[in-house]
């Protein structure tokens, strides 16, 4: 089964907020990193396993709520990065189900999971150039956060995935 | 695509729904609103920490006592933070280049079990060897043993047939090493060295597992007339199958013994010689096989009789 993981550079970056308890899980790390991954369409399919830690097999309690928006960003990435025109119905099916396995727990298959976790890879690394250094407040991280994601998704050129 | 595909997609989509319920700008609105107030509040703690620095100073300025317990806390504070530093060597958690200087407690942690089980493996290699050392020492030992002890035995059964043989002299076996060894002398004479050679032959081919051909060339010629039945009587005993090759002068004492110590059809009288000797002339054609140059007689009475003038060249 695959599972999600995290560059352990990234354990290490986000020590601060993991030690004050504000980031109370190690998937708010994966978290954050996907969205940043998302938004600035960067993928990381080239980390080696021994730079990898497993986290955890499916979505933790407090995330189930967001497993659908969370998948779907990944379908719509996935779709947008492949040129695939949402008119084209017979790819996009193809590709939804490569994508989407309704007897996981995650609702991704195996395929799409190391997606996703390329995509927290990628994010882990748009982080990096967000923040000059390790993160001690949550407060103060989410408000430069929340403005480097404005940023790009105001304006889509800055994207690493757009610049490509 | 399936049913079960298309169950799973209507699910995202109602959980996308409920999640943006009316206005899909609202929860970006609502949560662009949070942080503005999140940052206000920020501001509004580092405006009230300033003033709390301001009032303490001031109450330094007042109260030496005060400043002096302020003074003590920044410093402890700023040795925490030193410690705290300093401890963080120890969490670190990167073993990528599996560098020997780390002080991460959870990489050395493993490394330590890790270690552990290679010792394990160690000590396990390490008692099969010192097994395998022992095995090795009792298994060289019992072949020392062994063979002394075989060589013992031979020796001890060589010496009572030699007893047999010669029971007027004292010629005795001493021990084997790569020949045998005699007691209180290299050699003996030509007749009492054949007659150790028969006793330790009869003794080794007693204890054989396998039975050989025995051949002898002069099995009796250097061996005293009063010797020579007793070794005849011995060469039944030494092998199922004896070849000699003799001369007439070696007939005398040995042959008798030997037929006696034989089924009489046990042995095959064969006289060779060349064909231009005269003496062969009137035997049975039927006992006589010629050939290019030789002639062969198989017949026991013409063997016992056998004499050449002179031997040619």
């Amino acid at each position: 089964m695959a599972s999600f993981r995290l560059p352990k550079d990234a354990v290490d970056f986000f020590k601060e907020l993991r030690k004050n308890k504000r980031f109370s899980l190690q998937f708010d790390i994966i978290y954050f990193c996907f969205i940043a991954g998302i938004a600035e369409n960067k993928k990381r399919p080239d980390m080696k396993q021994a730079d990898l830690s497993d986290v955890v097999d499916e979505f933790p309690i407090s995330y189930k709520s967001k497993r659908s928006l969370l998948v779907s960003l990944l379908i719509h990435r996935t779709i947008t990065s492949m040129g695939i025109p949402l008119s084209d119905k017979k790819q996009v099916n193809d590709l939804l189900c490569k994508l989407i396995d309704p007897h996981s727990k995650t609702f991704m298959t195996d395929e799409a999971m190391k997606e996703f976790n390329y995509y927290v890879y990628g994010g882990y690394d748009v982080i990096r150039k967000w923040f000059s250094s390790k993160p001690t407040e949550l407060s103060s991280f989410l408000i430069e956060y929340k403005i480097n994601l404005d940023r790009i998704l105001n304006n889509p050129e800055q994207s690493v995935g757009a610049m490509r | 695509m399936g049913a079960d595909n298309i169950s799973v997609l209507n699910t995202i989509k109602e959980d996308i729904k409920n999640s943006v319920e009316s206005s899909r700008e609202k929860p970006y609105t609502e949560l662009g609103n949070i942080l503005d107030e999140l940052n206000n509040l920020l501001t509004q703690r580092i405006d009230i920490q300033n003033t709390i620095d301001v009032l303490e100073d001031q109450a330094g300025e007042q109260d030496p006592k005060f400043k002096k317990v302020r003074e003590e806390i920044r410093k402890k504070e700023s040795h925490l933070h030193q410690i705290e530093a300093a401890l963080e060597k120890f969490e670190d958690p990167n073993d990528r280049k599996k560098n020997i200087d780390t002080f991460g407690l959870q990489i050395l942690e493993d490394r330590y079990k890790q270690a552990l089980g290679g010792l394990q493996e160690i000590k396990d290699v390490l008692n099969i060897k010192r097994k395998r050392d022992i095995l090795e020492k009792i298994l060289a030992e019992t072949y020392d043993k062994a063979l002394k002890s075989i060589e013992q035995q031979i020796c001890q059964e060589t010496n009572e047939k030699i007893q047999t043989l010669l029971p007027y002299n004292n010629i005795r076996v001493e021990k084997i090493d790569k020949g045998l060894v005699l007691e209180g002398q290299d050699s003996g004479s030509v007749g009492e060295n054949l007659s150790v050679g028969y006793a330790f032959l009869s003794t080794l081919f007693t204890h054989s597992a396998h039975e050989l051909p025995f051949v002898v060339d002069s099995p009796a010629g250097a061996i005293d007339l009063k010797v020579r039945p007793e070794v005849g009587k011995l060469i039944p005993k030494l092998s199922n199958q004896f070849i000699a090759f003799t001369i007439s002068s070696e007939r005398e004492g040995f042959l008798p013994a030997l037929k006696q110590a034989c089924s009489s059809d046990d042995i095959e009288y064969i006289t060779l010689c060349r064909k231009d000797d005269s003496s062969i002339n009137n035997g049975d054609s039927a006992k006589i096989v010629t050939t290019v140059d030789g002639v062969c007689v198989y017949d026991e009475e013409y063997f016992n009789h056998f004499q050449l003038e002179q031997e040619k060249d």
